[in-house]
């Protein structure tokens, strides 16, 4: 883990480093346009907490393990956090670019609608604390929500909406630009696993300590 | 510039703040896990 851990602080540095220093400025929008390498990445590795919050769902409905409800709701929370990234450093960048801090246009909705479903994933999960039933409800809520991910995907072509598209296999960005969006979005994934693995060991010892409660009653 | 500088604050403050949650929260439980533990060893 330390090795990870390491390995994940080089690429952060290297990084910034490179958002800094080797990616051009935008022509037209300046210096502004770099908050997009954090936007960007944080879209992606929440996609990607999503995903397993899913497939863990998946996962413990068939098996019913509590391993699969612990690795669902550290990665669903530590996602939750980069949709919260994602919802405060866009409206930060589309406000000198659209001249506006929010507009409900398709993807900044349906993005909205994302970090809701979620938020309401965690407060059910805290509100059953002591609930049997907690795994089962959350899994269902974890697996319905992601439905809305796909949604935001395409919701850009779908719904014709203003914001950009910004994976596509035409055109796009330069070389470099592409490579330093690379190098943020493999950091952040990197750091996604080393916070989720801190805060499952967190959902485990609270397993375990409540289970050892039980048992001393 | 300002946009700039506040979306790379924006992103290490949430971080830091949720790092400082889970950290706080894994020594608390620790503490009370490693107390329970050692109660446990006493009374065998």
């Amino acid at each position: 883990m330390k090795v990870l851990f390491v390995i994940t602080a080089c690429f952060i540095f290297g990084a910034f480093s490179m958002v800094f220093f080797y990616a051009p400025s935008e022509a037209t929008q300046g210096i502004v346009q770099k908050i997009f390498y954090i936007h960007v990445s944080s879209a992606m590795t929440m996609y990607l907490g999503f995903f397993i919050t899913f497939l863990s769902g998946l996962m413990y409905l068939g098996e019913r393990r509590l391993l699969w409800d612990e690795v669902a709701s550290s990665c669903a929370e530590v996602a939750w956090v980069f949709c919260s990234i994602v919802l405060l450093t866009g409206p930060i960048w589309a406000k000198p670019i659209w001249g506006t801090w929010w507009t409900w246009e398709p993807r900044l909705t349906t993005t909205f609608l994302l970090w809701l479903m979620y938020s309401a994933y965690l407060f059910t999960r805290s509100a059953m604390e002591d609930s049997s039933k907690k795994p089962l409800v959350s899994a269902v809520i974890g697996i319905v929500a992601f439905i809305d991910v796909p949604l935001i995907h395409y919701s850009v072509k779908l719904w014709r909406g203003i914001h950009p598209s910004v994976v596509s296999t035409k055109g796009g960005l330069p070389y470099s630009m592409k490579l330093t969006l690379a190098v943020c979005t493999i950091a952040f994934f990197l750091l996604f696993f080393v916070v989720s693995f801190y805060r499952f060991r967190l959902e485990q010892c609270k397993n375990r300590l409540k289970y050892m409660i039980e048992e001393g009653n | 510039m300002i946009y700039f500088v506040s979306g790379y604050l924006v992103f290490l403050g949430v971080l830091f703040l949720y790092l400082f949650k889970i950290s706080k929260d894994l020594g608390v439980i620790s503490v009370k896990l490693g107390e329970l533990e050692s109660r446990v060893m006493n009374d065998h």
